[in-house]
C-alpha cells in the first residue's frame, strides 16, 4: 500500500525579522513572540518561483536518500496556488527541471492550508488505482509574491518554503481515512485577487477555525476507531501560535503533543504539516499522527497517518 | 430569554484569558478592555466564545463602533443581541 516514506524541506536561509518591525505595525515584541509566534520570516530570493523551490527539496531528498533512482519516479505532484505561470502547471515545469521520465503523471493540486491532507489522499488512491510505485508529493506556496509588505495581518505570518514527499509501497507511515469540511459560501474571507494583493480575515478565519478544526479532529479520530489518547502527535496546520494553542485547547488536547514550529518558518501553507512532520520521521515513539489543514476556502481536512511495524 | 449578566461575561474572559498574564477580576468593567492589557488577539478569542456560547453572530460593523469594547458594553450589547433574535 502506498504510504509516506521521508519527506525533505527547503526553507530559504534569508529571513525577515519581525522585531524589527514593532514600532511601523505598533506591536510589541511580547506580541509577536508569545502571540504570533513568528520572529523570523523566511524569504526565498526575488525571481525564485515555486517550482525552484521545489527542486531545492528534491535536492535535499536526493542527499538523504542516495538510493533513489529518479528514473523509478512515475508520479510527481506540485500543490501550489503559487504556481510559477498562471499556465502551464508548475509541476510539469518540476519534472522537466528534474529530468524525470516522461511516463511519470504529473499534476497540480490547487489548495492551500488543507492541500497537504487532501494531497496526500488523491496521490496514495492515484497511485493505486494506476499501478504507481514511487511517487513525489511536493508543497510549494512563496506567499512572498503576494503579500503587501504593509499589511500587518500577514507579512508577519506568512513564510516561504517547499516540501517534498516521498511516496512508496514500502512506506515508513500508511494513510488511514479522512474527513473534509468546506465552507464556499466564505470563500472571500481569505483571497488573492487579479491585480490586489493577498487579503485575510484574521477574526472571521479564526471563528472558523476554532467551530470547524475541532470538529474535524473529533471526526476523524471516529472515522478511523480511535481515541484521542491514542494519537501521540497533533500536526496541526501553523496559523500563528495563538491560533494552535488556543485551537489545541478548545480541542483538549495534551500541549505536550502539539508541536509549534512557527517562530523561524513562519506559516508556509500547504507545506506547514509536513514541515512539522519531518521531524517524526526517525522517531519511533510517534506511532499515530493525526494531520489537520485548515484555512483558505474555506477548507479543512485531516487525517491520521500510522507508522509501519518494523 | 435568559439575561446576561456581567459575572457570565467574566466567565467567559476567564476562560479566554487564562493563557494571558491577565487578571480578570481586577478588570475595570467601564473601561475598554484594549487599554487594560487585552490585545486584539485575545478580544477576538473573547468575541469568539460568546457568539459560541449564547449562539449569535457579531458583525464587523457592531465592532468597528466599539460596542463591545468594554464589560459593561458587552453585557449590554450582548442583551440587545439576544432580545432582537428572539
Amino acid at each position: 500500500m502506498i504510504g509516506i516514506k521521508n519527506i525533505c524541506v527547503h526553507i530559504p536561509e534569508t529571513v525577515i525579522d519581525n522585531m524589527a518591525k514593532t514600532a511601523k505595525f505598533n506591536l510589541t515584541a511580547d506580541f509577536i513572540e508569545k502571540k504570533i509566534g513568528v520572529v523570523n520570516v523566511p524569504r526565498k530570493h526575488a525571481g525564485q518561483t515555486a517550482s525552484d523551490l521545489c527542486v531545492l527539496a528534491y535536492q535535499k531528498l536526493m542527499e538523504e536518500d542516495k538510493s533513489l533512482k529518479p528514473n523509478r519516479i512515475d508520479f510527481l505532484c506540485v500543490c501550489t496556488q503559487n504556481g510559477d505561470f498562471q499556465l502551464p502547471q508548475t509541476s510539469s515545469i518540476v519534472q522537466g527541471k528534474l529530468d524525470l521520465p516522461g511516463n511519470c503523471a504529473v499534476f497540480d493540486i490547487g489548495l492551500g492550508c488543507s492541500g497537504y491532507v487532501y494531497a496526500l489522499h488523491i496521490a496514495k488512491n492515484f497511485m493505486q488505482m494506476n499501478g504507481k510505485k514511487l511517487g513525489l508529493l511536493f508543497t510549494s506556496d512563496p506567499y512572498s509574491d503576494i503579500i503587501d509588505p504593509e499589511d500587518k495581518n500577514t507579512a508577519l505570518i506568512f513564510g516561504d518554503g517547499a516540501t517534498v514527499t516521498l511516496l512508496s509501497e514500502n512506506p515508513i507511515f500508511h494513510i488511514g481515512k479522512a474527513v473534509f469540511f468546506t465552507d464556499g459560501k466564505k470563500y472571500n474571507l481569505i483571497i488573492k485577487r487579479k491585480n490586489d494583493y493577498f487579503y485575510m480575515n484574521g477574526r472571521s478565519v479564526f471563528d472558523f477555525v476554532m467551530k470547524r478544526v475541532p470538529q474535524s479532529i473529533e471526526q476523524c479520530l471516529k472515522i478511523n476507531q480511535l481515541k484521542i489518547e491514542l494519537i501521540d502527535i497533533f500536526l496541526l496546520h501553523q496559523g500563528s501560535k495563538y491560533l494552535v494553542k488556543n485551537l489545541a485547547k478548545r480541542s483538549k488536547l495534551d500541549l505536550e503533543k502539539v508541536p509549534i514550529n512557527l517562530r523561524n518558518i513562519g506559516n508556509t501553507v500547504s507545506s506547514s504539516i509536513p514541515i512539522l512532520l519531518k521531524n517524526y520521521i526517525k522517531d519511533q515513539n510517534a506511532k499515530t499522527i493525526l494531520l489537520s489543514g485548515f484555512g483558505i476556502g474555506l477548507s479543512v481536512a485531516s487525517t491520521i497517518i500510522r507508522r509501519v511495524p518494523i | 430569554m435568559k439575561s446576561v449578566k456581567k459575572e457570565d461575561i467574566v466567565k467567559i474572559l476567564e476562560y479566554a484569558l487564562a493563557d494571558s498574564e491577565i487578571i480578570v477580576s481586577e478588570l475595570d468593567f467601564s473601561i475598554g478592555l484594549d487599554t487594560q492589557g487585552v490585545d486584539s488577539l485575545d478580544r477576538m478569542n473573547i468575541i469568539f466564545q460568546i457568539q459560541d456560547d449564547y449562539g449569535v453572530q457579531i458583525s464587523e460593523e457592531s465592532l468597528e463602533a466599539d460596542e463591545w469594547l468594554t464589560i459593561d458594553k458587552i453585557v449590554e450589547s450582548l442583551n440587545k443581541l439576544l432580545k432582537q433574535q428572539g
